[in-house]
């Protein structure tokens, strides 16, 4: 029996596992840094949200419709996304990202504004409610497993080896005759599709949704996860986000206040991150050094 | 719906060109960084809110607005000069996606520290000068009239620095080429340096400027950082005039669009704009040539 408290810690973290290895698959095997990737969990949580509380559709399959929506609005993002590259489809998904959050907020018809949706279910799983932190640790864990092992085949798969070709050189594969932006339309629907499963696990997480949970800062803490794992490493990923949700909760006893508590967490990462690209240097962010010209 | 009438129409085109002279004055910023060192400088929005809470409490601690104001904007020109020692200069030709990453971590470190320091309530500068006057039906005040006088002023004197002084000149040419600066003898650390002490004076004056026309909070950088991006985007990367022009346009462009779509979407309507502006005209309104990432 684990308690309820740190029940409750792990599965926020393997939750965050979701969208750290969907991200992976952008950045750290393709090299796309994308600066929204909250955008996907957001629209996969409101779908299931909106299903489950108004149209009262299982959570399962709300999952999956949600991910499947999810999959489609990449699809859709990626293509003015990926006519750019580098910094500028940073900036490009992270512009996708605000305006995602941004219609979230407003088109209070839908989505209930900054008030949120309350009431989302907790899985049902052949007729048993998992209704403590416990064993919704336990069925995330495991949704994660598969969904690991999954994407672990995919990525060592020859696709997965031409996303790392494109990750190193992309002008090369090119020339070999790779229609990179088919690959990369790929590997950029099957991350977010990945990331996108976060979004209704956390709504059914916590029953509550709102547009804070998917803002720019928690797109960065993604990408912190990512690089603190790893770039290209999934097992990396997994140990990212358990770092980014798990490790600052000590400083919780502490008795902070909840805005000391969030500056310090972003405070220490923040530092982390630049600290390892300093001394890291060139193997962290797994893209060809080029000389600027 | 709105009711169109001239009062509205000049107060609108008014609170434009207020709001544009800052983003002016930021864009500035980003593209001096840009020129010289190819990369989107994403902390340069938090320098804004450094200036911002420096003339706060320099002006708290009893001196007068206008010397908290100077002394604000000539301690953050340190600041940025010691930022651009400490991080970016040891990353030296890593690759700008690296760069991005350490500007991103280091932007959400300064804000919250900020946080830390003061706090998530709202803040505001001593009222300056006399009421609020009328203009062509609008009504504007001294501090408003103040931002529209000083941001052309300051970008003015920039062009003319940059265009006439021997130091602009260099600054200039490490931007051009910086391996052909630096055989001709141009120290071109010394010229970064001063790049970052410059560009952080103008966002320290920005964000004194808005402190003094509204009020603030440690997220102030944010939103002013992305909107002045959009305008360095908007007007073309690495052209002061560019910034000038771009800062006017999304000014404009997010105070008319209000009269058409909701005001909660203010923010959406630049994103918007920026992501056309990088996919259809990366280039900016200014330069005509390309430039592909």
């Amino acid at each position: 029996m684990i308690d309820e408290y740190v029940a409750s810690v792990l599965a926020l973290a393997i939750i965050t596992s979701f969208t750290a290895m969907g991200l992976n698959v952008q950045l750290g095997f393709t090299g796309l840094l994308n600066l929204g990737i909250m955008v996907f969990p957001l629209i996969a949580a409101y779908a299931s949200a909106i299903l489950t509380t108004q149209f009262g559709i299982g959570l399962l399959p709300s999952m999956a419709a949600g991910i499947a929506l999810c999959g489609a609005a990449a699809y859709i993002i990626s293509i003015p996304s990926l006519k750019t590259k580098g910094d500028y489809f940073a900036i490009v998904t992270l512009g996708f990202g605000l305006i995602g959050y941004s219609l979230a907020l407003n088109l209070s018809g839908i989505t209930r504004g900054p008030l949120g949706i309350s009431g989302i279910p907790k899985p049902d799983i052949l007729g048993i409610q998992l209704s403590d932190f416990e064993s919704f640790f336990f069925f995330s864990a495991l949704l994660l497993l598969g969904v690991y092992l999954l994407l672990d085949r995919v990525l060592n798969s020859p696709f997965g080896r031409i996303l790392r070709a494109i990750r190193e050189d992309e002008d090369g594969c090119m020339a070999l005759g790779k229609d990179t932006v088919k690959y990369k339309t790929a590997a950029f629907v099957l991350g977010a599709m990945v990331a996108g499963m976060s979004g209704p696990l956390f709504a059914s997480y916590s029953t509550f949704i709102d547009p804070s949970s998917f803002d720019f800062l928690s797109s960065v803490m993604a990408v912190f996860a990512v690089l603190l794992g790893g770039a290209g490493n999934l097992l990396g990923s997994i140990a990212g986000a358990f770092a980014i949700v798990a490790l600052p909760e000590p400083l919780r006893f502490l008795d902070l206040g909840p805005d000391t508590f969030a500056a310090m967490r972003r405070i220490i990462f923040g530092l982390v991150i630049i600290a390892l690209i300093i001394f890291r240097g060139r193997g962290l962010l797994p893209e060809k050094a080029r000389k600027s010209s | 719906m709105v009711e169109f009438t001239t009062e509205l129409l000049a107060q609108v085109l008014l609170n434009g060109i207020i709001a544009g002279g800052i983003y002016a004055l930021v864009s500035v910023g980003y593209n001096m960084v840009y020129g010289i060192l190819r990369f989107i400088n994403f902390a340069h929005g938090e320098v804004v809110a450094i200036g911002a809470f420096l003339a706060f409490m320099l002006s708290a601690s009893g001196l007068p607005l206008y010397a908290s104001a100077a002394i604000s904007i000539a301690l953050t020109a340190l600041i940025g000069m010691a930022i651009e020692r400490a991080v970016y200069r040891p990353l030296g030709d890593a690759p700008r996606l690296s760069l991005l990453v350490a500007a991103i971590s280091l932007s959400i470190v300064i804000q919250a520290m900020l946080l830390l320091f003061f706090g998530a309530g709202v803040r505001s500068l001593p009222e300056s000068g006399s009421g609020p006057a009328s203009l062509f039906g609008a009504s504007i005040t001294e501090a408003q009239l103040m931002i529209i006088a000083a941001s052309a002023l300051f970008v003015v004197s920039l062009e003319l620095f940059l265009k006439r002084t021997r130091l602009g000149k260099e600054i200039r040419a490490a931007a051009d080429n910086p391996e052909l600066a630096r055989t001709v003898g141009i120290d071109t650390d010394r010229v970064i340096m001063l790049t970052f002490g410059i560009s952080s004076a103008l966002a320290a004056a920005a964000g004194v400027l808005a402190a003094m026309d509204h009020s603030f909070d440690y997220l102030m950088g944010v939103s002013i950082g992305l909107k002045a991006f959009t305008a360095s985007v908007v007007g073309g990367i690495g052209s002061i005039p560019g910034s000038f022009i771009g800062g006017y346009v999304i000014g404009l462009a997010e105070n008319l669009g209000v009269l058409f779509v909701p005001s909660g979407y203010k923010d959406a309507i630049s994103f918007l704009l920026l992501i056309l502006f990088l996919l259809l005209r990366p280039g900016g309104i200014i330069n005509s040539e390309v430039r592909r990432a």
